[in-house]
Formats: structure tokens, sequence, C-alpha cells
């Protein structure tokens, strides 16, 4: 046995080395980043991603472990080197429905030991992206989202000599994740990203006496400043308006029918409803509904928030909330579910008001949309967000410090 | 609300919390419990799939497959040109007669299969839809069964 284990010391000792030696053959450092959330999918959580990425970029090679059904593939996508790995046995479908089933019945910290395994069972398996990792060799890891179905503690812990500097952005607002796993997720990561203010306090809970690795990343979201300056085409008949977020982008998830542009009108005397509805973008007041005759792209959109006198989000929450970031940035006051990533922004801003049910929804639009009370959220909002989310150079330096701070300190003789 | 407006820094919580309280006190003016039902068209709609039978083009294929009266050249007046115009339509009208009452059978039929394909498809696409309105409305009426069986249960042990 003291034979085998000096071996085993000797070839791990050796493979530090040798990553050693190939890190400091690079004259740019490498960056994985292991998640699900990319690829053709248009959700608030692969936008994010994609933007972790793209900030990355400028001063690292990125390459993205893509967690995904399909077979094992290699492809460039953008700047970024994608490889797919496959995810094996995994079963979405039971993995949702049990998911909902046992938030709604166990304790959270209380989860049973047969359900967490059963859990990780629908998740599936993908090892393969141990493999992937070693033949990268990259200085720093990003573990984005929780599902990460491999054999993260192969990672090691923080400290733990040759390893990669590792960050975790975990997405508490994706796919109900449970403590056992986030905790399982932030244990290996020297730092824990957080991409809305009402992580932290569930972060902090579960890793105790770690508050100064937990970092918000405030995330940078783009608006085409000059292409909002003109109303959207269609709109001016219809005068003022609310804007209603019941699908965007066209592929993102769908509300049901609860609340619609008709129902708005009777409880905003004088105002319109402009309806974001997937690829269906209509506008109405109290007697005329029109289809506005435009292409359903994120600029036609920006434009629509611009001019509205506020947004209405009644979307299933995303994980980042960036459609009330956007409306704030705009300046434009917003209405968002509560206990949601955008109600944590929103509440962080003071740039709006949040709901439970439509009821609330109601109560709060007319708040928003009559008095001085909706001019004074926009000017908070607008005010917050400029500061948090609105520069995107400081957003570059603060993800390239946060996963990069310590390669390139590492990297100072490289070539 | 008001008096909230005129503070210096307006906290969004402390709004939300005053709406709830008001609606605690039931000072709201509209009703709040009320959400829409779903309903079989609301599945439909949701669904996100449009009848192909009422897609614009088919009805303009409908309404535009006859075109026997295009053929008739209608020139107005006994000037040179309106003549010259009604001669060479009755020539070409008398020379391709046979292959102008061809293509207008083959344009009723072409109308009338493209819309019975639009239905096959239509029908087909919604099968789903109709089997799930079918099984909860055999299900609603054993359910009426179940509780008219335990009323007349009930009022024949009286």
């Amino acid at each position: 046995m003291s034979s085998t284990g000096s071996t085993l010391a000797t070839t791990a000792a050796e493979h530090v080395v040798a990553v050693s030696v190939a890190r400091q053959a690079r004259t740019r450092p490498v960056v994985a980043i292991v998640t699900r959330h990319w690829g053709e999918t248009q959700n608030e959580a692969v936008a994010a991603t994609r933007l972790v990425a793209g900030a990355l970029a400028g001063q690292a090679d990125v390459a993205v472990v893509q967690l995904d059904e399909a077979e094992r593939a290699t492809y460039n996508d953008s700047v970024f080197e994608v490889h797919r790995v496959p995810v094996r046995g995994a079963n979405p479908r039971r993995n949702a429905l049990l998911r909902g089933a046992l938030a709604g019945r166990v304790s959270p910290s209380g989860l049973p030991a047969a359900a967490i395994e059963l859990l990780h069972r629908y998740d599936g398996e993908a090892p393969d992206v141990v493999g992937t990792l070693d033949e990268l060799a990259p200085d720093a890891v990003v573990l984005v989202g929780v599902h990460q179905p491999w054999d993260i503690a192969t990672l090691g812990l923080p400290g733990d000599p040759g390893r990669p500097w590792i960050v975790a952005i975990p997405f508490l607002g994706s796919g109900r994740p449970f403590p056992a796993e986030i905790a399982r997720l932030v244990a290996p990561a020297d730092r824990i990203g957080t991409v809305h203010p009402g992580e932290r306090a569930p972060l902090v809970a579960l890793a105790q006496n770690r508050e100064s690795d937990i970092v918000a990343l405030d995330l940078a979201i783009g608006v085409n400043r000059h292409a909002t300056a003109e109303p959207l085409v269609g709109v001016a008949a219809y005068g003022e308006y609310v804007l209603l977020v019941r699908r965007f982008p066209a592929g993102g998830p769908r509300v049901g029918r609860a609340v619609n542009a008709e129902m708005l009108p009777p409880i905003l005397p004088g105002l319109s409803v402009a309806e974001v509805d997937g690829e269906a973008w209509r506008i109405c007041d109290a007697y005329n509904t029109a289809t506005l005759p435009v292409n359903p792209s994120r600029v036609n959109f920006s434009r629509l928030v611009a001019h509205a006198r506020a947004t209405v989000d009644v979307r299933p929450p995303g994980p980042v909330g960036s459609i009330a970031i956007e409306s704030m940035l705009l300046g434009v006051p917003v209405v968002v579910p509560d206990e949601s990533a955008a109600q944590a922004h929103v509440a962080a801003a003071n740039g709006g008001l949040w709901y439970r049910d439509v009821g609330e929804l109601f109560d709060a639009v007319r708040v928003v949309v009559s008095g001085p009370i909706g001019a004074r959220l926009a000017a908070q909002g607008r005010a917050y967000a400029q500061e948090k989310h609105g520069d995107i150079d400081a957003f570059v330096a603060r993800m390239t410090a946060l996963v990069l701070g310590p390669a390139a300190k590492e990297g100072t003789g490289r070539n | 609300m008001d008096e909230l407006s005129h503070d210096d820094a307006l906290d969004a919580g402390s709004v939300v919390e005053q709406l709830r309280s008001l609606v605690a006190e039931g000072r709201n003016q509209y009703p709040r419990s009320w959400m829409p039902r779903a309903t079989y068209e609301d599945l439909v709609v949701d669904d996100g799939r449009e009848p192909i039978h009422l897609l614009e083009s088919l009805a303009y294929l409908h309404r535009h497959w006859d075109m026997a009266n295009s053929r008739i050249c209608k020139g107005i007046g006994w000037g040179p040109k309106a003549i010259v115009q009604r001669l060479l339509s009755r020539i070409v009208n008398g020379a391709m007669s046979h292959y102008f009452v061809e293509e207008q059978m083959f344009r009723s039929n072409l109308a009338r299969a493209i819309d019975a394909i639009a239905y096959r498809v239509d029908n087909i696409t919604y099968a789903d839809q109709r089997a799930l309105l079918g099984a909860v409305r055999a299900d609603l009426i054993d359910l009426a069964r179940h509780v008219e069986h335990r009323l007349d249960a009930r009022d024949n042990g009286r």
C-alpha cells in the first residue's frame, strides 16, 4: 500500500509540475467556463454567461466546457472555443417535477438523502469534464450554474498546490437549487460571484467565514442610447403607454394568460398599454388594438422601453433580472415579481415596485404611473443602474481582477 | 401615497408595504381576487401554433382563384385603341379558350386541395389538445355522476 501511495503522490506531483510548465509556456492565460448555460437557448442565464465570457476574452483565451445532452464536439463560437461534453442519463422533466414537489413540502435545509441522490441521478453525469479540464490545463475555472453533474471535488480545495483559480457563479434563481447543491458548488471555489443583491445572504449563510470571498459581479447591461432616442414605429398614435413584458426574447419562457394588455387600460385612464409577447408585439388603449409592425429585436425592445411610462414584467422570474436593470438604466420605473432577481435589484435601487399577485400588480402599476412617485423611482433607479450596471469597462476590469487576478500575478514572467 | 412623495429618498419597500396595508384595510377599488380561467382556447393560443386554415394567404387564394372575369377585355369607347384591344382579346380568348378552361379548373382544384390539407394539418396539430379536452370533459362528467349518485344516496337514506 505504501509503495502505491508513494507512486500516486509522485504522479500527482509530476502532474502539478507539468500543468505549471504548460501554463508558463503560454502568452495568454486560459480560462475554462464550465456550464450548461450555453448554446442556442435564449434565456437570461445564457446571456449572462456569454457576458462573463466576453468580459474575460480581452485578457484571456476563453474555453467553454458546455454540458449538453448532445454528443461530444469541439467548435468555435465567436471568439470562444467550445468543448461540448455530453451529459448522460439526465431526466430534466422528472428533475423539475421532483424539485417543484420538494420545494413546497420539505424544509430546504432538511432535504432527505434519498431525495438528493434521486436529484443527482436525474441530473445525469458528465464524467468527461475532468479529462477536458486536464487537457485545457486552465489558469482559472469559472463554474457557472449549480448544475454541475461531474466530480467537482477533483478540483481540490482553496489553497491546494497547482490547481487553477476557481470562481463559482451559482445563479441561485435558476433551477431551484437546494442548499446542499449550492454548498457542493461553492466548496472548491476561491471566489463566489453573485448576479443580484438577493444572492448574498443565502451564500453567506452557506459559506460561513467566507464573506470576503463573495463578490458582486454587477453585470453590465449594454443599452444602445442612440437607437433609443426615437420611439418605436407605430406607438405615436397611442400616446403615453405602459410596457407589459410577457415574453422576451422570443425563445424565452412564456407566462400564462393571467395578465394581458387588455386588462390594464381600464385601471390606467389615459394611458395605452404596449405588450411584448415573444414575436407578437402590440399596443392597445381602451378602444383599439394594433399590431406593431417591427422586428422583435433587442434594439427595438430597448426603444419600446425607453419611451414607456413604466415597464411591467410578468415573465417567469429569471436568474439575473436584466430587463429590470435595462429599464432602470433607461430611466423607466419597473414593476416586477416579488422574490425574484429583478425584485432584489429594484429593492436595492428603489427604482420600482413589486407584486405577489395580480391585484398587487394593478396597485403597483397605478402608483408608478401616477403622481411624482414614479418620477422619483425612475430617477433613483437610473442612478443605481448607472453606477452598478452602466459601465462596461468597469465590469470588464472587475471580471478580469476576479478571475484572472491570480493568473496575471503568476504570469508576470510570461513571454 | 402622497405623503411618501415628499421624502428625500423614496424607499420602494415602504411603498409596497403601504400598498399592502391599504389593501388589508379594504380600500381597494376593483376586484382583487379575480383571475381569468384557463380555457380550451387559451390552451390553443398559448401553444403558439396558428391554425393554418386561418392564414391570410389561404384566404387570398379563396378570394382570387376565380379569374374568369379578368380575361374579358372591357376596353371603353369606340376609339381605335379600344377596338384593337377588344379584337385582340377575342382572338386570344378564342385561340386559348381550351387552355383557360383547363387552367380555371386547375386553380379551383388547387384551392380545394390546399384547403383540405390545411384543415387536415390543423386537425392533426390540435389532436392532442382535443384529447386533453376530451379527458377533462370525461372526468367532469364522472365527477358530476359521482356527486349526483351521492346526493341520491343521501336523499334515499332520509
